[in-house]
């Protein structure tokens, strides 16, 4: 898989890459943990590797911290070679999913713990009030870690990883161990932080909705690859790969047929595609033949008149929508999913055992080469 | 912005990041070459010796089969394997009565209970024998319940065996029932279990790995123990006292050596169970089991308290008997108070300084002992040293373990002994005493410091490195200062079972530097027995009130830990 890093950056001009990853392999004993990672990574960009658990989403974080050492590939900040540098020579700024804050110290500390006997004392506290109010944590110097709340507690660490002004940040799922209600909060303020401050930042998470709302570009990882590599928007609207597909929201597949490159058939209905699809990110047409058809479960519309034939087998309560399960027989035998607004009133939009009409629209559908394979159904996606 | 400045202005570390590999790899090499001289050495000398004739020619299994073909020292195994069978058959059982009634009955006082239990660790193991000697010796005051027999022999023995052994048992089955999953019990209520049944079929079941594991600590702490068998044993041959009658009495160190090495079998055997029962019973309690609470019985309360009573009761009147023996003139036939006892100069050449050397001893051995055992232990669990030294130094400290005291003393003697080693200066030294008891008493320092490490999050040290700060600050700012109960209970634990060996220095101290517990076998053997209940008192006294400093200071100086142990109670 090439890494797509010709393309402009959002805002037009092409940046110099900060960190440059080539085929980075890594392998423990008789497994293989990554395969060949190739990636890069602008200046001030806020990345984030997503995938299940097991992956290599976190090893390749650990390696580009200098936490662990790859088998084989190489690794350059700014085109020097950082392959042989430990994490002390690095000095990228790590925020851990443990917080990881020495208990018996107290937050100012904490905070200043990587910069002692660099600065005088008054330098120091200097420095510590504005990372604190930066976090939004000021006036807690002498308080202990566990007198804080998890979330107080993970922005302290941010504070710590951030004094030494790090060129880059690395964050180890750091709002896993978090309650809903702060992960959403922090979530935002480390962003905000991080444009602020314009540090290079890579994150690792299996949280997908976390992944496309924090990052410029998401990473997707699967068994020690690299799926794909984009925007949030082209993640979840344009994925590469049926595991991307499926991984990343919900999606339905069907098995379909194209023809002259734009006529698609999906079970025994046609659709005129408005443009030919892409095989690949080289622009290479795809091919006539068996594919499969991908489709959003909010890009099936009811309609009242000159639809598909759909039978509601279940309906589901998602709160902003409901969820309807279908029988399409001239799509496909499977059960496809579509997203409808609720009815009048707080009642469902439909009940199961009603028979509606629906309509999809052909130029959200994605198409995959058959080749490519059915991913296993949700299967992928359990597991944290 | 500042912060751009400090990018540029900064360099990299490259030198001391070198440093501190090889400074830790350094560490690593010297504690590996002081645990080969501590133990491997003369655990090497000892294995050598079985195999060598008196010139120091190798004749292979030789002295086995000489040992076989004598008829006295084969007794003396069917001699040991009968007391330590006893003694596991009585001791387990009444180990599992008294845990279970700590464990599941809603009893009264259970901490003090759990207290008295625990308080023959403290004594030397011959403090019961020689107790026993004076309430049921030739003169003791209650020699007619043995109708007619001796307390001198295989009954004394076990009897004084079942007092030490008892806390172990009553620690191992107590962990094993304490980590039962209260839902089990749960289940079988809703179906209406017959308590009998659910006895046999959960509560049985989930602590047999503790069963078998204190079986098999009981019986090779039973045949392996010296103290008490040289006190109370009289011409009944045991093992351990057959190895002292070979080296000191006809000078054989050959058929010592071969004893040693029967000796090392059955600790062996008992090291390798614990680990496979260990591993077994720690995976039957999963994260998400529920601990059990016991319900209030009034009548099942009461006959289990109505157990612990009198077993508490055996346990404090043998140390009480010694404290009267040692404060009275002659108890309890003549009353009058006297502190006799206590003027040990008037028993035995040694005096007093035989406290004092114990108690340098001790210090020196829970000093050193502790450095070596937490700075391995931090080697082996937070450092980047190469995995082949790792796993050396994790090995070599869990020999120990599996080397009872009497062997290793032994291999002390021919190693340190022998005439070419340049450490032979060492011999007769209080230096060799304390590098025995650290070695003695090396394994169970190392797997706490091991286990309070681990526990120690691992990103500490990913977070220093990411900062460039050296591992030596975290080291002293963070590591230390958030192990220091450990290390505490590490140093109380090498203090206290130094003053109480008797079985690792019996061949390697020196009338210079003898110590308290040989005193006490000195005096026993001259009929002194008030002066020896005295001084094995003086042992007792000191290792409790160690034990009091150390609970104490853990609760004055560490209020703030339980706060670290559990951030999410805030």
């Amino acid at each position: 898989m090439r890494p797509l890093d010709m393309r402009a950056q959002p805002g037009g001009a092409v940046k110099p890459a900060f960190l440059r990853l080539e085929e980075i392999v890594k392998r423990f004993g008789g497994f293989t943990a990554l395969r060949g990672i190739d990636l890069q990574v602008s200046e001030g960009e806020f990345i984030c590797f997503l995938g299940p658990s097991g992956c290599g989403k976190s090893t390749l974080l650990r390696i580009i911290a200098g936490l662990e050492t790859h088998t084989s590939g190489r690794l350059l900040e700014s085109g020097r070679d950082i392959s042989g540098m430990s994490a002390a020579e690095r000095r990228f700024g790590i925020l851990f999913q443990s917080y990881a804050l020495f208990p018996n110290l107290n937050v100012y500390e904490n905070v200043v713990y990587g910069l002692r006997g660099r600065k005088r004392r008054a330098e120091l506290e200097r420095r510590a009030f504005d990372l604190l109010q930066l976090v939004d944590l000021s006036g807690t110097e002498k308080k202990f870690p566990a007198q804080l709340s998890g979330g107080e507690q993970q922005r302290v660490a941010l504070a710590r990883a951030i004094a030494p002004s790090p060129r880059l940040l690395l964050l180890d799922e750091p709002l896993s161990a978090l309650d809903a209600k702060v992960r959403v909060h922090l979530r935002r303020q480390i962003r905000d932080l991080q444009r602020r401050l314009a540090v290079t930042t890579i994150m690792v998470t299996h949280d997908q909705e976390e992944a496309l709302t924090m990052a410029d570009r998401v990473v997707v990882m699967n068994r020690g690859i690299v799926e794909q590599i984009g925007t949030p928007t082209e993640i979840y609207y344009s994925p590469r790969t049926p595991f991307v597909a499926n991984f990343v929201g919900k999606m339905n597949f069907m098995p379909a047929t194209l023809r002259d490159g734009t006529k698609l058939g999906i079970g025994a209905t046609g659709f005129d595609l408005p443009a030919p699809r892409y095989a690949s990110a080289d622009r290479v047409a795809l091919a006539d033949g068996n594919v499969l058809a991908c489709l959003r479960p909010e890009h099936i519309r009811r309609v009242q008149s000159d639809g598909l034939q759909a039978a509601v087998s279940h309906v589901e309560f998602l709160g902003s929508s409901w969820r309807v399960a279908l029988n399409v027989p001239a799509l496909t035998t499977h059960e496809l999913f579509a997203d409808f607004a609720g009815g009048a009133g707080f009642a469902p939009p439909v009940q199961a055992g009603e028979r509606i009409l629906i309509a999809i629209a052909p130029e959200r559908i994605v198409l995959f080469p058959a080749s490519a394979g059915m991913p296993v159904p949700d299967g992928a996606r359990s597991g944290g | 912005m500042a912060m751009a400045q400090d990018v540029v202005a900064r360099e990299p570390a490259r030198p001391v990041v070198r440093t501190e590999n090889v400074l830790r790899t350094g560490a690593c090499v010297v504690l590996l070459a002081i645990l080969a001289v501590l133990i491997v050495m003369p655990l090497y000398a000892l294995l050598s010796q079985s195999l060598e004739d008196a010139d120091k020619h190798f004749i292979g299994l030789g002295n086995f089969v000489r040992y076989a073909n004598n008829p006295g020292l084969v007794q003396s195994v069917y001699n040991s394997l009968f007391v330590s069978i006893a003694v596991t058959a009585i001791t387990v059982p009444l180990a599992f009565g008294y845990a279970y009634a700590l464990t599941r009955s809603c009893m009264p006082a259970k901490t003090i209970f759990k207290g008295i239990a625990l308080l023959p660790i403290l004594a030397p193991s011959l403090l019961p024998a020689i107790s026993l000697t004076y309430m049921f010796g030739n003169q003791g005051f209650m020699r007619g319940l043995l109708a007619g027999h001796s307390i001198h022999g295989p009954i004394g023995i076990i009897m004084a065996q079942v007092f030490h052994c008892f806390p172990f048992g009553v620690l191992i089955i107590g962990t094993a029932l304490g980590i039962s999953d209260g839902r089990l019990y749960e289940v079988a209520q809703t179906f209406s279990t017959p308590k009998w049944r659910v006895f046999w079929t959960i509560t049985l079941p989930a602590v047999r790995y503790g069963l078998i594991s204190a079986c098999f600590v009981t019986f090779t702490t039973a045949i392996v123990d010296f103290g008490v068998a040289k006190v109370i044993g009289g011409s009944y041959n045991v093992l351990a006292i057959e190895i002292f009658k070979q080296i000191i009495g006809q000078q054989n160190f050959q058929m010592g050596a071969v004893i040693g090495v029967l000796l090392l079998l059955p600790a062996l055997l008992t090291f390798f169970i614990e680990r496979y029962v260990n591993k077994r019973q720690m995976s039957q309690l999963t994260a998400r089991a529920v601990l059990y609470q016991p319900k209030p019985n009034r009548l099942f309360d009461l006959a289990m308290f109505g157990f612990v009573v009198v077993i508490a009761f055996c346990i404090l009147g043998v140390n009480a008997v010694a404290v009267f023996a040692s404060f009275f003139k002659l108890w309890p036939y003549d009353l009058s108070f006297s502190l006799d006892s206590y003027d040990f100069a008037a028993f035995d050449p040694g005096g007093w300084s035989s406290y004092w050397n114990s108690i340098v001893m001790a210090s020196a051995a829970a000093l050193f002992g502790t450095v070596l055992t937490f700075g391995g232990a931090y080697l082996v669990e937070k450092s980047p040293i190469p995995t082949l030294l790792r796993s050396l130094l994790h090995i070599l400290a869990m020999i120990p373990i599996a080397v009872p005291g009497i062997v290793l003393g032994l291999g002390y003697v021919f190693f340190f002994n022998d005439p070419e080693n340049p450490l032979g200066f060492l011999y007769y030294t209080m230096t060799i005493l304390v590098m025995c008891s650290i070695a003695h008493y090396y394994t169970i320092p190392h797997l706490t410091a091991l286990t309070a490490l681990k526990q120690v999050d691992k990103e500490f040290e990913a977070v220093s490195q990411s900062l460039g700060v050296p591992f030596w600050v975290t080291l002293r700012r963070v590591t230390i200062p958030i192990s220091l109960p450990v290390i505490l209970d590490v140093a109380t634990y090498i203090f206290v079972n130094a003053m109480t060996t008797v079985a690792a220095v019996i061949f390697i101290y020196s009338p210079q530097n003898k110590l308290a517990s040989i005193a006490v076998i000195a005096m026993e053997d001259t009929g002194d027995t008030g002066a020896a209940c005295a001084m094995a008192m003086m042992i007792l006294y000191t290792s409790v009130a160690v034990k009091l400093v150390q609970i104490a200071l853990s609760k004055l100086l560490f209020p703030k830990l339980q706060l670290w142990r559990h951030p999410d109670a805030s």
